[in-house]
């Protein structure tokens, strides 16, 4: 099986979730023996840069430029948002003709079907449907209202997507919450998507904690993008509340993002601000040693697809509490899960964590067995099921030329 | 001539509202009222009052061959009396037919029979049976623990309070290859309790498997299982379950209340076969062996011992601070704090924070009113830590010297 996958990040050019999962599904559909060539942007930031592919052997990298002198991973850290801050016309501009490239840059190469990921990749994959009548398969890693925390979605984004859902053959949601999203908001048919879950890769994170030291006492780590999504100043407000009671508690906010200012600004306004360190982003191969130094992981998202980063956490052993609108957590047990909008009960979550040794205990043994459960190789065989399926039902088609 | 003896236990925690740390209340009224109230609602209508009408108009229809015997916690009477009297007035007629038995427990249904020292078990007997001789006119003379937790020092405790027998799980610890149909007692030297065993194989059939999907034995008739009990060698046969089988955990239409109707009748029509309460069964039969039970059994989970209470660290930090607030409490004499320290000794709220795998986990969190044993274990705490610190400024305010409860405060922060 061949297939011809679109994608926007691929190690080491990643923001999130979306650069992980094409790493982890590339990798293990390789080993299924599948062959892939992977399509994604080429990074023009600077000579010295590592080029991917040259980590990946397992695929075949096609670069396809997005736009001369012009990233998208440039600024945030390559925001899907049109809320990065300096993107606005630009950003949309570098979708626009990355999809036109792909399209030109396209070869078939024998492929049985396209994958694309996310809507960025959607106009290029429905045209070069279009043209070689290969079926498509779209993972939505995330939605507009995710992204946009269900105030002022883009419409135009929204447009695509929904083009994306209701054009590809297959849809496959990273949870079920994103797939009840889909098909509420764009009327997906229920009977084209399905939800299958990203993995973490357990090896990574699974290290002995760091010896703490005094002032690491009672540290509680938000780990996101710091933008409206993923709640930072819902995290804020219950950090207040919390060092009313816990004076001693310490704050970790790691990410860019466009609510930077804001975030340090209402830290220095509450009188906050000498709790509450702000790391800026912190590298890959540091983000191990982060989660160990946590005692609490918080994911508060406003509407989170699913929420890798609360897999790594339980797997370095660090109690984790989750937004309800989020899809990881549906799968989760042995976490804490709390409305985002709550502050109060967050804050109460953190002080219980915190304040009990048997409770970190429990969450920390039971958290790193139960995230066991999640692995890549379930989330590469349950899409490869969605490829054969696809096929079973799809008449061969002659590749017509470009 | 084998005999029946139908026990149900009737029970209803004080359930806890929501308590946030930083948000201490005024009172240590820590209960959910509304939520209490709700689910007693529900247990009456759908339970206590047509299950006591069944047992009523069977004993009637018998003669008085048919007998059960209960016991109400002390809790569970609290809230009838304040709530439902209408429930507990449908008790008292059933106590009025004089085929109705009343046992005695704990009056908080708490595991204080499993703590080393102190007074608080003996306190809390006490005061049950006093409730229970008020309520229904006669002092219990049959003892059961909570979720029929027993152990040998159990076993001489409730001796020493002058009880005649005491019922709990037959579990197979506790025969080994020995049957439950007889009364055993004790092995501690002058311990004179004769020690009643729930038959689990065939309480269980009615209480957990009646309406299981795919059980071989569905459906499962009044006729049917009368026809086993008949063919079950022994001289008593110990159904010993929850009293909610009948129309909250079996609902109506699964027939539960059909084949206790049904029942009694075909029991008489075997002449091997008769109800009796357990006091007669004291009266009647004389003890075949003795039990040992260095480690507590119970009639919870599939371990059967108190593994679902005290299995994880949460529930033993519970248990444990619980007890270790014993001093306090007392020092401080004052009644509310006293009932609400009480009250958070209910076995329930510990239950509540089990982590176990599947299978008992479906059950912990099919009673449990939280979304998670963390929160319940983290609502508990908070509980437990305004309790403390109320105790504890009541203590100053009455100018005593602080009585340091044996352990330091809360764990310090990580670190």
């Amino acid at each position: 099986m061949k297939v011809a996958m679109i994608g926007w990040e691929f190690p080491p050019f990643i923001a999130g979730g979306l650069g992980v999962h094409s790493l982890e599904l590339t990798a293990g559909l390789a080993r299924s023996g599948v062959d892939i060539d992977f399509y994604m942007p080429r990074m023009e930031t600077g000579e010295d840069q590592p080029q991917p592919g040259s980590h990946h052997d397992h695929v075949e990298i096609n670069e396809v430029a997005a736009a001369p002198a012009e990233s998208p991973y440039a600024g945030t850290g390559g925001s899907q948002t049109s809320e990065g801050a300096g993107y606005g016309d630009d950003f949309n501009q570098a979708v626009d003709r990355y999809n036109d490239r792909v399209v030109d840059a396209f070869d078939a190469h024998d492929a049985d079907l396209l994958h694309c990921h996310d809507w960025i990749t959607v106009p290029g994959a429905l045209e070069i449907r279009r043209r070689t009548g290969l079926p498509l398969v779209f993972t939505v890693h995330s939605t507009e209202y995710d992204r946009s925390a269900g105030l002022d979605p883009q419409h135009w984004i929204e447009t695509i997507e929904r083009r994306g859902v209701h054009e590809a053959e297959r849809v496959i949601a990273v949870s079920e919450y994103t797939k009840q999203l889909v098909e509420d908001r764009y009327d997906a048919d229920p009977d084209t998507v399905v939800a299958i879950h990203n993995g973490v890769d357990l090896a990574r994170w699974d290290q002995p904690p760091e010896p703490r030291t005094e002032q690491t006492a009672g540290t509680v780590l938000f780990l996101s993008r710091l933008v409206r999504q993923k709640g930072p100043l819902f995290f804020l407000e219950a950090a207040e509340r919390v060092l009313e009671q816990a004076p001693q508690a310490r704050f970790v906010v790691t990410g860019k993002g466009s609510m930077l200012r804001e975030c340090l600004e209402h830290t220095i306004d509450r009188g906050i601000a000498d709790r509450v360190h702000f790391t800026g982003f912190v590298p890959e191969e540091e983000l191990a040693e982060v989660y160990q130094a946590s005692d609490v992981y918080v994911l508060p998202s406003v509407s989170e697809p699913f929420g890798i980063t609360v897999l790594e956490a339980m797997a370095s052993g660090v109690p984790t509490i989750v937004s309800k609108t989020s899809g990881v957590g549906e799968a989760l047990d042995h976490v804490l899960t709390v409305d985002f909008w709550d502050t109060d009960e967050l804050a109460d979550l953190i002080l219980g964590v915190l304040d009990h040794e048997p409770l970190r205990s429990e969450m920390r043994t039971r958290g790193g067995e139960e995230v066991r459960q999640f692995s890549w190789d379930d989330t590469c065989r349950e899409t490869l099921s969605v490829y054969e399926d696809l096929l079973q039902e799809t008449p061969t088609v002659e590749v017509t030329a470009r | 001539m084998t005999s029946i003896c139908l026990y149900f236990q009737v029970h209803q925690p004080r359930r806890l509202r929501r308590i946030q740390s930083f948000k201490p209340p005024t009172e240590p009224d820590y209960w959910d009222a509304e939520e209490n109230e709700r689910i007693l609602d529900r247990a009456a209508e759908k339970c206590y009052l047509p299950a006591n009408e069944t047992i009523r108009d069977l004993i009637h229809e018998t003669d008085g061959r048919f007998k059960v015997a209960f016991s109400l916690s002390g809790v569970f009477l609290d809230q009838a009396r304040r709530h439902r009297p209408d429930v507990l007035a449908s008790f008292r007629e059933l106590a009025r037919t004089g085929n109705v038995e009343f046992l005695a427990e704990t009056y908080y249904h708490s595991l204080a029979g499993l703590w080393d020292e102190g007074t608080e078990f003996e306190a809390q007997v006490r005061r049950h049976g006093e409730a229970i001789e008020r309520e229904f006119g006669h002092e219990p003379t049959v003892f059961r623990n909570t979720e029929l937790i027993y152990d040998d020092r159990i076993a001489d405790q409730v001796d020493g309070l002058g009880y005649e027998a005491i019922l709990t799980e037959g579990s197979d610890r506790l025969l080994g290859w020995r049957s439950p149909n007889h009364l055993y007692e004790p092995q501690s030297e002058g311990n004179d309790l004769s020690v009643l065993l729930k038959n689990y194989q065939l309480s269980d059939d009615v209480a957990f498997r009646f309406s299981t999907p795919g059980w071989s034995e569905q459906p499962l008739t009044a006729d049917k299982f009368t026809a086993w009990l008949d063919e079950t060698p022994g001289e008593t046969i110990n159904l010993f379950m929850d009293y909610e089988t009948f129309g909250e955990h079996q609902w109506p239409q699964t027939g539960i209340f059909d084949f206790l109707e049904a029942l009694p009748r075909h029991v008489d029509e075997r002449s091997g076969l008769s109800f009796a309460s357990p006091s007669e069964l004291v009266d009647e039969l004389d003890p075949v062996g003795t039990i040992e039970a260095p480690q507590a059994v119970s009639w919870a989970d599939q371990e059967r011992d108190v593994s679902a209470w005290l299995h994880n660290k949460m529930q033993q930090e519970c248990f444990a601070e619980l007890q270790r607030l014993e001093p306090l409490v007392h020092a401080v004499g004052d009644r509310d704090l006293m009932q609400a320290w009480r009250l958070l000794q209910t076995s329930d709220h510990l239950y509540y924070c089990s982590t176990k795998g599947y299978g008992d986990q479906e059950i912990h969190e099919y009673f449990s009113p939280y979304d998670s044993p963390y929160v319940a274990y983290i609502n508990f705490m908070n509980a437990l830590g305004d309790l403390k610190e109320k105790a504890r400024r009541r203590l100053r305010e009455q100018g005593e010297t602080e009585i340091e409860a044996t352990a330091p405060a809360q764990a310090p922060l990580p670190g």
